[in-house]
């Protein structure tokens, strides 16, 4: 059995082909149930977002599992084979689940730290969970996968600091106003970057919107968009009090907004802050207005500073993140390990034996010497031959089993029943496992 | 064992959790790690509770309301802060704070052993229930002052950090941290300066009488704390002015907030405290007001923050200029409380000498 995963991503591949691999709910599903119309391949999950169509199954054989995924992606996604080959990557066994993991803990993703991957990868497990197309393997790597990449987010700070320039805004408006909910908002300008903050303030609770522009009919078609109302730019400097955080991104050569009437507007709002954010270039506010008392100025200089500063920070917290996934993966790999069908078959033997050797010690210590060397023999034989006996049929099923869909299935329950975990390392080995079934809970 | 020994052991455990707790409280500014929070309040939680035994112990071996000498009412003192800042911690996001205020309640709690004396039963004069109600009123108002000055300072901090003016964070650093160093110089100083005692015939009050070379002890402690001061002022303005630092502190909005109720509610205490003196004062001396040193500079006091209400309240003032009279406020409150004690003399000096 071989764990796999074939797949492109933004890094390997041009977007028009991203495009084209991006796969549907219903197109997922058909691609699962072709791949496992194969003989040698006993699951699969198929994860499609916008950076990333990958296709995780597991595989009798390697070589079959590229191939057929290959061929199956292709065939859904209506890609020239060819295309898809020089873009796609293909990991085995512990470099598969390294990738997932790493994937889970958004260090793959376009913006490191995003959180929406969690979701996707949750997502499309209970998909393929769903239509029945994973099993033992898959199903326990994926739970890990999430909790993997829950850890990621909570012991490291790899999702906390923001690195674009409209959540910066965002971010160092909550340092001044705290909660953003109930603050009224003014909008100068048509800029795209200042809805897009405008958005975003949005998410954050903010639902009092002033919008003015050069032009009263776009300020009139923005005002609708985020439900506020339009003033004219010639009043602005009658409205200016009534706003907490000001967005600027007008296309005016000169300052919009002078420190004169931010001076007067905070006056008029007894000093309570304001928050500026001047996105636009050239700037629309005079930078003195930063030295008016409680008037807050940023323009896109500082909030790119700031941006950089998160995005080395999280540099950082994404290293720490790496050490978590090496060592999830290292306890997934140990769990797998002992999903083997020869240790577990040598593990049994070497239970029954131990049985049988002390059972035998007790018994013939009984005799205390009245046996001959004959009788001895045939004690021991007798004790030998049954255990023989009872471990025939189950290990030959065992090895049958191996190489069918579910096998792993037969060898967990054989090392649940007996409770072989193994002699080596057994205290760690038993954590891990503490671990991976509170995972599958 | 007996109650004293207890107390004693309780009293160096809570310095202990306060130091190691503030330790834990500095460290959480600096990495932000939540491991290292909760264990600084988890320490905290445990001074705070081993520091109530103790003073529960001190109440029934002394038989009289903790408050009577320096040690009993610094104790008192620092047992408020941090019992205001654990209340404000539950409901405001106010943990890095703690940074300040914390090592302030473990500054204060081991100034208060240094005064260190056994129980002993009330000096005739104290001998009122007034006592109790006068002095935990004024502690209670204290502490909260001591809150308005920790989210008064930040805030002062914050606003420079989100103007992205780095000079004067530095600045607002050392210039705190060598008031402090300075203070505690001189107060250093003074402890180790041996003063003649003169006692008054008429008031029978010992007073003060200071030769040239204890005002030298005294101005070279001063110096060797503003030194120490403005080295560790430098230190922690260069870790404090980076764009970074913003992130960890509580927002604008919280920190005024707490520094405005600390005073809102400071204030009207500070008031009945005042107005339960004269009374007692009354009862006492025979006069309400006597414009002795601790009366005097708790009406400045009293007038500071009445300000600090009437400027916000009335003219619309809050920010920066509010913090700053907030932490200007403390220096007031340590002058009232520690300062008319240690310098001055007059009715209030109950301090045992040395």
């Amino acid at each position: 059995m071989h764990l796999a995963v074939l797949g492109i991503n933004h890094k390997t591949a041009p977007v028009e082909l991203r495009e084209k691999a991006s796969l549907t709910g219903e197109m997922c599903g058909n691609l699962s149930r072709y791949l496992l119309d194969d003989d040698g391949i006993s699951e699969v999950v198929p994860l499609s977002t916008c950076n990333r169509t990958e296709v995780y199954l597991v595989a009798s054989r390697p070589e079959i599992g590229r191939h057929e995924a290959m061929s199956a992606l292709a065939g859904i996604a209506a890609i020239e084979l060819r295309d898809l080959e020089e873009c796609v990557y293909y990991h085995e066994g512990e470099t598969a689940v390294n990738h997932l993991y790493r994937v889970a803990g958004s260090l793959d993703s376009l913006v490191v730290g995003e959180a929406q991957i969690m979701g996707q990868i949750k997502d499309a497990y209970h998909a393929a969970h769903e239509r029945e197309s994973t099993s033992v393997l898959l199903n326990r790597l994926f739970r890990h996968a999430l909790e993997v990449g829950k850890r990621v987010r909570t012991e490291t700070r790899i999702g906390e600091n923001p690195v674009s320039v409209s959540s910066v805004a965002v971010e160092m408006a909550r340092k001044v106003f705290d909660e953003l909910e109930g603050r009224t908002v003014l909008l100068l300008g048509a800029g795209k970057m200042g809805e897009l903050t405008a958005t975003h303030l949005v998410s954050h609770g903010v639902s009092s919107f002033l919008v003015s522009n050069r032009t009263y009919a776009h300020a009139e078609e923005m005002a609708e968009k985020f439900d506020g109302r339009a003033v004219p730019f010639e009043d602005l400097s009658d409205y200016l009090h009534m706003a907490d955080i000001v967005i600027s991104s007008t296309g005016a050569p000169h300052y919009v907004l002078r420190k004169g009437e931010v001076e007067r507007a905070l006056r008029k709002r007894h000093n309570r802050p304001i928050f500026f954010i001047d996105i636009a270039v050239p700037r629309d506010i005079d930078p003195g207005v930063n030295d008016v008392y409680n008037a807050f100025l940023y323009d896109i200089d500082d909030l790119n500073d700031v941006a950089g500063t998160n995005a080395a920070q999280r540099e950082k917290e994404a290293r720490k993140a790496e050490a978590i996934i090496d060592e999830e993966v290292e306890n997934f790999i140990h769990w797998l390990s002992s999903l083997e069908v020869v240790p577990t078959i040598t593990a049994l033997r070497e239970m029954a034996e131990e049985i049988m050797d002390g059972e035998l010690k007790k018994m013939l210590a009984k005799f205390d010497g009245d046996l001959t060397e004959k009788d001895r023999n045939r004690i021991e034989a007798l004790a030998s031959g049954i255990v023989n006996k009872m471990l025939h049929e189950p290990t030959v099923e065992l090895k049958r089993a191996a190489n069918e869909r579910g096998g792993y299935l037969y060898v967990e329950s054989m090392r649940r029943l007996f409770k072989l975990n193994g002699a080596k390392k057994a205290n760690s080995k038993r954590k891990e496992h503490q671990k991976v079934e509170r995972i599958e809970d | 064992m007996d109650l004293v020994k207890v107390e004693e052991i309780l009293f160096i455990a809570t310095v202990i959790s306060y130091l190691v707790s503030g330790g834990f409280y500095i460290w959480y500014l600096i990495t932000r790690s939540e491991k290292s929070l909760r264990v600084g309040t988890m320490l905290l939680f445990l001074g705070l509770m081993a520091h109530t035994l103790a003073l529960i112990l001190r109440w029934v071996s002394s038989g009289h309301a903790p408050m009577a000498n320096l040690y009993e009412s610094l104790s008192l003192f620092s047992w408020g802060i941090v019992l205001f800042f654990l209340i404000a911690q539950r409901f405001y996001p106010v943990q890095a704070a703690g940074a300040l205020v914390v090592p302030t309640a473990f500054l204060v709690t081991s100034v208060a052993g240094v005064f260190y004396v056994g129980p002993e039963p009330l000096v005739p004069a104290l001998q009122s229930y007034w006592l109790w109600i006068h002095v935990t009123i004024a502690m209670l108002s204290y502490g909260l002052f001591a809150l308005a000055f920790g989210a008064g300072f930040f805030y002062v901090v914050q606003e420079y950090l989100l103007k992205k003016n780095y000079r004067n964070v530095q600045y607002a650093f050392v210039l705190l941290l060598s008031v402090l160093g300075l203070v505690l110089g001189l107060w250093g100083g003074s402890k180790l300066a041996n003063p003649a005692k003169v006692m008054d015939p008429v008031t029978q009050i010992a007073s003060n009488v200071y030769a040239a070379s204890d005002y030298l002890m005294i101005a070279g402690g001063g110096v060797a704390g503003l030194v120490i001061g403005l080295a560790l002022g430098i230190l922690a303005g260069k870790g404090a002015s980076k764009p970074g630092f913003a992130k960890r502190l509580p927002s604008l909005d919280v920190l005024d907030e707490v520094s405005y109720r600390g005073v809102a509610f400071g204030f009207p205490l500070l008031t009945i405290g005042i107005i339960t003196g004269a009374i007692w004062a009354d009862q006492a001396w025979g006069t309400w007001w006597s414009w002795d040193p601790k009366e005097t500079w708790s009406l400045i006091t009293w007038l500071f923050y009445g300000g600090y209400l009437h400027t916000r309240l009335t003219m619309g003032w809050r920010g920066r200029h509010s913090a700053v009279i907030a932490v200007i406020g403390l220096v007031m409150v340590l002058i009232t409380y520690l300062g008319v004690n240690l310098f001055l003399t007059g009715l209030h000096s109950y301090t045992p000498a040395g």
